[in-house]
């Protein structure tokens, strides 16, 4: 941080010394390195707990996802060609609909 | 830089001292922007946990003191954002600044009218004029085109100088 002193206009002068002792109120101890330190660890440990909980979810997803694809396939393969087929129609349409809007605002 | 290093490597003791050594400046600062002892407590608080999630982020491109800075900054532009109530925000956090016995000094005037400014304006004031950061670091922190930046400081100054009565017309 770089005060700005050099050259102050009166009202700069003014601010600054204002705020010198504005900051001078937070100027007390900082906190001591232990308790810093184990701000440290429980932060981190709670973002691998985080980072875990968000790959076990996604892992569960996914594997949600591909087990209701393999049974499909394997009893009812017409319910999955028509999942697939509903899922094209409806990207289709909205594709469509995109195209749609971006044409009548650039008209 | 070493210690910077370290700390991205995974060494806990390293970051607390990297946090140890800039808390204070974090503290003062945010003292300066939000007029607020409680607040600037919490948010260098906050500041420390951010900087810790975070810490991986750092590219060395400024100084780390900058970047908490910069963490410090976004975290009350967040929760002036949260807040939408800036007036009853600035009505809550009264300024009691010690001073010493005789005439109140000339900043007290200048104080209370920054104090009164809305906080989005009073801040780049401050960045600018007490810190000395650039229109760009301004705007990338508080997430407003440079333009915008230079607009709200020439408005702040304005009014300060307006408030002084025009006793500073050399400015």
């Amino acid at each position: 941080m770089t005060n700005q002193h050099n050259d102050a206009a009166p009202w700069e002068e003014q601010l600054r010394q204002g705020l010198d002792t504005l900051a001078d109120l937070g100027a007390e101890e900082p906190p001591n390195l232990a308790d810093l330190q184990m701000l440290v660890v429980q932060v981190q440990r709670e973002q691998r707990q985080q980072l875990l909980r968000d790959l076990s979810l996604f892992w569960l997803c996914g594997l949600t996802v591909l087990a209701v694809v393999f049974y499909l396939i394997s009893r009812s393969p017409a319910y999955f060609v028509a999942i697939q087929g509903l899922a094209l129609v409806g990207l289709a349409a909205t594709g469509a609909g995109f195209l749609r809007s971006r044409k009548r605002v650039t008209e | 830089m070493d210690e910077v290093r370290r700390a991205q490597q995974g060494d806990q003791v390293a970051l607390a001292r990297l946090l140890q050594a800039n808390y204070l400046s974090v503290k003062k600062y945010l003292v300066t922007v939000t007029m607020d002892r409680a607040l600037a407590e919490d948010l260098t608080q906050e500041t420390m946990i951010r900087a810790i999630q975070r810490i991986g982020q750092y590219q060395g491109r400024s100084q780390f003191s900058t970047w908490l800075i910069s963490i410090a900054t976004h975290l009350f532009m967040d929760y002036l954002r949260r807040q939408k109530r800036e007036r009853r925000f600035q009505e809550e956090s009264i300024l009691d600044l010690p001073t010493s016995e005789g005439p109140e000094p000339q900043w007290m005037d200048l104080m209370e009218q920054l104090h009164a400014l809305p906080r989005d304006v009073a801040m780049p004031v401050v960045l600018k004029h007490y810190y000395g950061y650039t229109y760009e670091e301004i705007g990338e922190w508080m997430g407003i085109p440079e333009g915008t930046v230079k607009s709200r400081i020439f408005n702040g100054v304005r009014a300060l100088r307006k408030g002084m009565n025009g006793d500073d017309q050399s400015a």
